[in-house]
């Protein structure tokens, strides 16, 4: 079955004073019908520049495309004009943000906004009427939080409204960015619960992006770990997990903090995420890295291991 | 303080729109066995040169000032904002163009301008509404724009984007609603500022023209007599026109504490 969004070999660059800051060098990933995709990794990896770039949102006065395709239904996203790319945006691709105080325009009703939504995509005002009430229901809230401002609503509720509004007009692909990290723990478990049940029930394929492992090891099928604007390991989430086969992912693993042993002690990874304009020679990883070795100097490919691991490392 | 302002702005409104039911005498009637009278029972504002009532004569040039202060507001909304939208949504040429076009109009004293508009047009009172409405746009350009500058970098632009709103369509419903507080402030310091152009226009002769009364020509008419012991010829149209540009000014600022999140009204 050929996937239903394939990127390959993406490279993004940002300019800034002339200098060239690569933000993904060479991303290539495949989401299929009804999968639902993590992708994770330190701030400034890169994540949600590739959420950006598949939606063909890079700011052009700030950065862009170098190279590589993104396929969706055939098409290469890349290359569509931008009047026939908002009819992918929000119709065949839609997108959760991180804030849901920011992501709604504070002057006005929830129900416009919403409403509008479905008729920029050429819905009639009745259907969109009667979409918005039937996922309302899905979402668990009141029919009445349509008359209410967005700063009436708790940031829970607003995520919910969020995710309605992403869904009205019944897209294939909801690509969640962040969208759980800024509510409290409780919270985001349910409105990820939500997300896979929603799922199920609309036959949406997800990309999951967060930096939240915990999280992705409940909500994704397969799980991408990006550094420093590069694939350095994609697995199956349970086996990643358990066996994680690159350095970095163990380094990511142990250093989440273990709530059941208090006092045990923290092992973040040493050093940080280079920049974008100091990413060192061959392997991107090798400063942080604990089993540094000569061969690290020289890039390594990305190869299959055990269990459908693919990774990118010398061991 | 903006609570005294509405109030009085109200009233003026009202005594305005009622100045035929309120003035004991026209505005235009002459006796001249009457002239220069001071304030009395019958004419509680005096009488002028030609023996006219003076109240009346304020009461109607109420009207006249009023409505030049609101239609050229309206006029410079119609011209100031969408170029305020146009410049800071697009940005580029666009942008860099019509700031230099509010630069060269900001630099230029406006009341010379006004005045060399009015001498080659005939001066009346819609050539007074229209120029101060062609002139008095720049100031609310440079504020819309920027306002919309700060709103378009928010979040929500960028979910309508992702959600494949065209880019008129987030101009009009996302970033218009969100200028709409400062531009409210600004055209009601407008109308009062319009109000004062008005007056000194007319006050220059280059306004409303005689015998229709304007606070401004009253005015000009009562110079004649400075130092005359004929004190109420200058005192009732200048209050008139400083309780007016007051009372807009009160009003705006008001809006401006209320309305603006970060305007500077608020820290007083």
């Amino acid at each position: 079955m050929s996937p239903l969004l394939e990127v390959k070999d993406l490279k993004v660059s940002y300019y800034r004073k002339g200098d060239e800051l690569p933000a993904l060098r060479g991303i290539s990933l495949k989401l299929h019908k009804g999968e639902s995709l993590g992708i994770s990794g330190e701030s400034g990896c890169g994540k949600s520049t590739l959420a950006s770039a598949i939606l063909g949102l890079i700011p052009s006065s700030e950065g862009g495309v170098k190279s590589g395709e993104v396929l969706f239904d055939k098409k290469n996203l890349l290359k569509l004009s931008s009047k026939d790319m908002r009819q992918i945006r929000g119709k065949k691709i839609s997108l959760i943000m991180q804030d849901p105080y920011g992501s709604f325009n504070p002057v006005i009703k929830l129900k416009s906004q919403l409403l509008e939504t479905g008729l920029v995509h050429g819905m009639e005002s009745l259907e969109a009427e009667r979409k918005i009430s039937s996922l309302l229901d899905a979402v668990q809230l009141p029919q009445d939080v349509r008359e209410a401002y967005p700063h009436q609503l708790s940031g829970g509720m607003l995520q919910r409204v969020s995710i309605v509004a992403a869904l009205i007009n019944s897209p294939e692909i909801l690509i969640a960015d962040e969208s759980t990290s800024s509510l409290d723990v409780t919270i985001q478990k349910k409105i990820a619960q939500l997300l896979l049940s929603l799922k199920e029930r609309f036959a949406l394929s997800l990309i999951f992006i967060t930096h939240n492992l915990n999280l992705l090891s409940l909500m994704a099928d397969n799980i991408y770990i990006l550094y420093a604007g590069e694939l350095l390991e994609m697995g199956p989430s349970a086996s990643l997990f358990k066996n994680p086969a690159h350095p970095y992912t163990k380094g990511l693993i142990d250093a989440l903090p273990d709530i059941r042993s208090p006092g045990s002690e923290l092992r973040p990874i040493p050093g940080s995420i280079p920049s974008p304009d100091k990413i060192p020679q061959g392997c991107v990883f090798r400063p942080r890295c604990s089993y540094v070795f000569e061969k690290c100097r020289l890039s390594p490919p990305l190869k299959e291991g055990v269990f459908g691991h693919f990774y990118r490392c010398h061991l | 303080m903006a609570v005294v302002g509405l109030i009085v702005l109200v009233f003026l409104f009202f005594v305005a729109s009622l100045a035929p039911f309120i003035a004991r005498h026209s505005p235009y009637e002459q006796n001249l066995s009457n002239r220069l009278q001071p304030p009395t029972s019958t004419y509680i504002m005096g009488t002028d040169e030609l023996g006219r009532d003076i109240f009346s004569r304020i009461l109607y040039g109420g009207r006249v000032s009023l409505t030049v202060g609101f239609v050229s507001v309206t006029i410079a909304l119609r011209i100031g904002v969408p170029l305020g939208l146009m410049a800071g949504f697009w940005g580029g040429l666009l942008d860099m163009f019509i700031m230099r076009l509010v630069d060269i109009m900001l630099c230029f004293p406006t009341i010379f301008l006004i005045l060399m508009v009015i001498t080659f047009l005939e001066p009346n009172i819609f050539n007074v509404m229209f120029v101060i409405g062609l002139t008095s746009w720049p100031s609310l350009t440079r504020y819309v724009r920027g306002e919309v500058l700060a709103v378009r970098e928010r979040a929500f632009v960028q979910a309508a984007d992702m959600a494949g709103y065209s880019r008129f369509r987030i101009l009009m419903i996302h970033i218009l609603p969100n200028v709409t507080a400062p531009v409210i402030i600004t055209a009601t310091l407008g109308v009062g500022s319009a109000v004062l152009t008005e007056s000194v226009l007319s006050f220059l002769g280059l306004g409303v023209q005689p015998p229709n009364p304007s606070w401004g020509n009253i005015l000009a008419l009562g110079r004649e007599y400075i130092g005359q012991q004929t004190w109420w010829l200058i005192l009732y149209p200048a209050l008139a026109i400083f309780i007016t540009v007051m009372a807009f000014n009160m009003v705006g600022e008001g809006l401006r504490a209320r309305l603006d999140p970060h305007g500077s009204g608020r820290d007083r």
